[in-house]
C-alpha cells in the first residue's frame, strides 16, 4: 500500500484511516477540546515510564458507556454485588480502573459494594454480608494480586472474579490461559472473566475463561504486520493491535496499540503481550521533532 | 464551544440495541468515518499525525 497524507477528501473507507501511536498520549494532549482544567485519566507507570494522559470531555458519557460495555458482556449490572479488590490503585485518583469500578458499584445499587486494598478480615466479613443477599458477587482484581492471595483466601462459591490485566512488573508475566487454570484451581469461582481495557480507551472488552475477548459493538480490532504497519492481517494471524474505539469520539478513536494479539473473527481476539515497539519509537522520535 | 457530531451518542447507543450484523457493520463504518473527519478537524495532534505520515514514510523507507 502506498502511504499518503490522510485527509477527509481522500479517506472514504475505514481501512484508509490512520491510527495514532498510543505512545503519543504520553507526550501530547490528544483531544478535540481545550484540555485546560479538564479531568483526565492517568495510566499506571511501570519501570520509570512516562504515564499516558487521556483527557475527559464529559465524565457522564464515560460512565454511560462503561455500563453499556459491561452489560453487553455480563448482563444487568443491578443483578450483581461488586467489590474492587485493588491494592495500590486507591492511591491513584486518576485511575480509569478505579473510576470504572466505582461507577459499576453505584449502578449496581447494592449497599455494601466497596473497595478493599487486600483480602483482610473486613473484606471477608463484607463479602459474606453481600453474598447473603443471594446475588452473585463480582470481585474486580489485578492478576498479580489474585496470584499472590491464592494461598490465603477463599472467596466462596458464588464469587465471580474479573481480572483486569497483567503483572505490573510485580512478578514474571503469566498468560491469561495459565492464569485461568491457576485461578480456577485455587479459587473455584462461579465464573472467571478477564477485562481488556486501557487508559487510552473508553470501551472495555470482556472474556469468560476458555473463551476469547469479545469486542463490544463500539469497538473494532485489527492485527497489523509489525514489519509493514500498513498491512492488516486476516484471521488467525498475530501482530500488534490497531483499535477503533468509537467511544473515544472526544479524543482519538483510532489507536495503534503496543499490545500484540490474534484476531480470530472480526469480534473475537486474544492478547498475547506487549510488543517491543522499536518501530514505533522511530516514528515517535520523528513526531516529537516535528 | 466543542460539540460532538450530531446525535453521536444516540447512534453509538443504537449499536448496542440488538440490530443485525449487517446494520451494525454499516452504522459502525459510518460513525468511524464521521469520527475521522471530526477528529481531523478538531484534534490538532491527530491532524498533524495524519499529515506527517508522508514525511515518516519518505524518511524511513527511502
Amino acid at each position: 500500500m502506498r502511504i499518503t497524507g490522510a485527509h477527509p477528501s481522500n479517506v472514504n473507507t475505514i481501512e484508509a484511516i490512520p491510527f495514532l501511536p498510543i505512545s503519543i498520549f504520553k507526550t501530547k494532549p490528544v483531544a478535540c477540546f481545550n484540555v485546560q482544567n479538564q479531568l483526565y485519566f492517568l495510566s499506571s507507570q511501570s519501570s520509570g515510564e512516562q504515564a499516558s494522559k487521556h483527557y475527559i470531555h464529559e465524565m457522564a458519557f464515560y460512565y454511560r458507556h462503561l455500563k453499556r460495555c459491561f452489560e453487553y458482556a455480563l448482563g444487568a449490572v443491578k443483578s450483581y454485588n461488586i467489590i474492587g479488590l485493588l491494592p495500590h490503585y486507591l492511591e491513584r485518583p486518576h485511575s480509569s480502573l478505579i473510576a470504572m469500578c466505582r461507577e459499576l458499584m453505584i449502578q449496581s445499587g447494592q449497599q455494601g459494594n466497596d473497595f478493599f486494598i487486600n483480602p483482610d478480615a473486613n473484606f471477608i466479613k463484607r463479602l459474606h454480608q453481600l453474598q447473603a443477599n443471594g446475588k452473585p458477587c463480582i470481585i474486580f482484581g489485578v492478576r498479580f494480586a489474585f496470584i499472590e492471595w491464592a494461598q490465603h483466601i477463599d472467596f466462596g462459591p458464588n464469587a465471580i472474579l474479573i481480572e483486569t490485566g497483567g503483572m505490573k512488573n510485580r512478578a514474571p508475566e503469566m498468560s491469561r490461559e495459565a492464569f485461568n487454570v491457576f485461578a480456577l484451581k485455587h479459587y473455584k469461582p462461579a465464573a472467571l472473566y478477564s477485562e481488556y481495557g486501557m487508559t487510552e480507551l473508553f470501551s472495555q472488552c470482556y472474556a469468560q475463561h476458555k473463551q476469547h475477548f469479545i469486542c463490544p459493538p463500539s469497538l473494532k480490532i485489527f492485527a497489523r504486520s509489525a514489519a509493514h504497519p500498513e498491512e492488516r492481517f486476516s484471521a488467525n494471524q498475530s501482530g500488534p493491535l490497531d483499535i477503533i474505539d468509537l467511544a473515544n469520539i472526544d479524543t482519538c478513536c483510532f489507536i495503534a496499540t503496543e499490545d500484540v494479539g490474534t484476531l480470530y473473527t472480526p469480534k473475537h481476539f486474544e492478547v498475547l503481550g506487549r510488543s517491543d515497539h522499536s518501530g514505533n519509537r522511530g516514528c515517535h522520535a520523528l513526531w516529537t521533532q516535528a | 464551544m466543542y460539540q460532538r457530531p450530531n446525535a453521536y451518542e444516540m447512534r453509538l447507543q443504537g449499536l448496542f440495541n440488538g440490530i443485525t450484523e449487517t446494520e451494525a457493520h454499516a452504522i459502525f463504518n459510518e460513525l468511524a468515518l464521521e469520527a475521522f473527519v471530526h477528529q481531523f478537524e478538531h484534534n490538532p495532534v491527530y491532524k498533524s499525525w495524519c499529515e506527517l505520515r508522508v514525511l515518516i514514510h519518505l524518511m524511513l523507507i527511502p
